[in-house]
């Protein structure tokens, strides 16, 4: 008889315990793994709002050198603002109004008088300089200012004159245009709302602003030839809604990644090219919206780039005689 | 022996389990590492770009204030000041000093045609440097002192960062960190007025190629010329024209003390309107009249 072989085995209690403790390692390991998916997903949704972010600054900055968003040349379906009187209109200029601003030549200075324009009883100053004088350089600048405010508006008249210049001269008949001293309840101005003396552009831009935008509702609403107040109020005479969008409306969306899937992250970005506050601004606001967590990064910045008598220059669009 | 051999099972068991926990652990970090160094080494491009932007700047405040400043004849004993690139006074070429003389030889940057370069390495001591430690002066309570010696100002303060005043006037311009500088510029003068401008990011010092290196004598700094070209290879650069201009605005404001008088003000000096205040509103280096960005590098930058 042989004695009975030892039972191999596991007691109830061995088989509990060990299921227990491997339905905890399972779930342990499942849980782990489970966050270490969330996390590489979360590593790669951070990577590409990252991505965006960086591709949002790199087509801001290169629209912002290069205007392309207003403007591709070669391609008429997209000179978006060509027509006459919009800033990247052709520019023809009158013999004597060429573009070279030595400030020590006679033809490029402003005679005026300096404190109040256009009252008679201070003398006739027109006797010495305005739009027909007889002599090429006393109606220089005036035909030149007239010939930029046409043609380009006042963004480009902004651009185009140099700091110094005083935004005034004299018409035909000896009086400053009403389009150069005109105060809030005449919108479509470029003088200063303090009265009328003449101003240079820092003094009109101290509280005024000038702007360029493909916004059809603003380009239906001549926005070229408009003057906006800084503080947002644009006073009597404006359209209601300017009341509303104003200079802060005046922002061009670029066309970024339109074919995204739909779960990537949202890129936006606004381009703004404006003068205020004694400066031209080339500004740009990017935007990364996550369509998963709703977060939203938006990034804002100003840089030194080509003014739009650069673009212009680019693009061959100023034809001016020899100086 | 089964129990032996279960116990070994179960190790193997553990074993697997721990190793392939460890691999996940491990392809996640690689993963992530990698991830990480992609999105550094994409972000280099964009932050030379903004480098470079940033050197834009300050070639640019390099031509303005040079169109009036940084000027020496050195058998005089004053630091010449000029009257622009276009001279003021009559249109000519500067700079020029009060009398109409050239303030710079020929065959090098100020002449047409010939660029500078202008590495921007942090400096060890900037010239006139000032120390942040804030310097206290504390009243002397003691009625005994005159009160000149009670208020104190026994330190200086602010306080300089160089011991000697000879120090604190030239500073210390050597690069503060390793290698140098990181961002440059080059202002080429292509006409009297009209400047193109290369801004750098990167470890060439702003050279323009290795015969320009060679003539500079800096052959040593870079070690070979296949080892400088890699570094330019490396390099962000961007090129701008622009065109100088003498004017400067805020002249209609502070010619008069009010409007609709006469009264004149003196240029630079107080506003009765009290608001002259305004940061940058006037200076005395010019503004640009153009500033546009070249797709490509041009002939002569």
């Amino acid at each position: 008889m042989t004695s009975p072989s030892p039972r191999h085995g596991f007691t109830m209690i061995e088989v509990l315990i060990a299921v227990a403790l491997g339905l905890t390692l399972c779930a342990s390991v499942a849980a782990a793994l489970r966050i270490c998916s969330q996390s590489v997903a979360m590593v790669n949704r951070l990577s590409l709002e990252n991505a965006m972010m960086r591709s949002g600054v790199a087509a801001a900055l290169h629209d912002l050198d290069f205007w392309e968003s207003y403007d591709v040349p070669g391609d008429p379906t997209r000179q978006l603002l060509d027509a006459p009187g919009e800033p990247f209109a052709a520019l023809t200029l009158p013999a004597e109004a060429h573009l070279d601003f030595d400030q020590s030549d006679g033809q490029n200075w402003w005679r005026g008088l300096g404190c109040t324009m256009n009252r008679a009883e201070y003398g006739r100053y027109a006797a010495f300089a305005r739009i027909d004088h007889p002599l090429a350089e006393r109606r220089r600048l005036a035909l030149l200012y007239r010939a930029i405010v046409d043609t380009l508006g006042y963004y480009a008249f902004c651009d185009y004159a140099p700091a110094n210049t005083i935004w005034s001269y004299y018409d035909a008949s000896g009086v400053v245009p009403i389009e150069f001293i005109a105060s809030s309840a005449a919108p479509k101005n470029l003088g200063w709302d303090c009265g009328d003396s003449p101003g240079d552009l820092l003094m009109v831009l101290d509280g005024g602003a000038f702007a360029l935008t493909r916004d059809p509702w603003y380009r239906a609403n001549a926005v070229s030839h408009r003057q906006f107040f800084l503080w947002g109020a644009t006073g009597a005479g404006w359209p209601a809604e300017w009341q509303h969008r104003g200079l802060h409306g005046c922002a061009d969306r670029l066309a970024t990644m339109p074919a995204r899937p739909a779960h990537w992250p949202e890129l936006a970005v606004l381009i703004r090219h404006f003068t205020g506050a004694y400066r031209q601004w080339h500004t740009a606001t990017v935007t990364v919206a996550s369509p998963i967590t709703g977060l939203r990064q938006k990034l804002h910045l100003a840089t030194t780039s080509t003014t739009l008598r650069g673009a212009r220059r680019m693009r061959g669009l100023d034809r001016e005689p020899p100086p | 022996m089964s129990a032996i051999l279960n116990r070994a099972g179960r190790r193997g068991t553990v074993l697997i389990l721990v190793a392939g926990m460890s691999a996940v652990l491990a392809a996640m970090t690689v993963a992530f590492l990698t991830r990480m160094r992609s999105d550094v080494s994409e972000s280099q491009r964009l932050l030379q770009e903004i480098q470079a932007r940033c050197a834009l700047s300050a070639a640019l405040m390099y031509v303005a204030e040079t169109a009036r400043l940084g000027w020496d004849d050195p058998a005089t004993a004053v630091k010449e000041e000029a009257f622009g690139w276009i001279d003021v006074r009559d249109g000519t070429p500067g700079p020029k000093d009060q009398a109409g003389r050239p303030l710079a030889p020929g065959g090098a940057f100020p002449a047409i045609g010939y660029a500078a370069r202008c590495p921007m390495h942090v400096m060890r001591r900037p010239p006139f440097a000032i120390s942040l430690a804030v310097t206290a002066n504390p009243m002397i309570a003691d009625p005994s002192k005159t009160w000149a010696e009670i208020l104190g100002n026994t330190r200086t303060d602010p306080d300089p960062v160089a011991a000697t005043l000879a120090g604190f006037s030239t500073g210390d311009a050597g690069p503060r960190f390793p290698g140098g500088a990181r961002t440059w510029f080059r202002v080429h003068r292509e006409t009297p007025a009209t400047f193109v401008l290369a801004c750098g990011a990167g470890m060439s010092l702003g050279y323009r190629d290795w015969t320009e290196v060679a003539l500079a004598g800096d052959d040593a700094v870079f070690g070979t010329r296949a080892a400088f070209e890699e570094l330019r290879r490396d390099e962000a650069i961007l090129w701008f024209r622009a065109e100088w201009n003498p004017a400067v605005g805020y002249n209609a404001q502070y010619h008069y003390a009010a409007d609709r008088t006469f009264r004149l003000n003196r240029i630079s000096g107080p506003h009765m309107g009290g608001n002259d205040d305004i940061p940058n509103s006037r200076q005395f280096g010019g503004t640009f009249t153009v500033i546009e960005r070249l797709r490509d590098a041009p002939p002569a930058w």
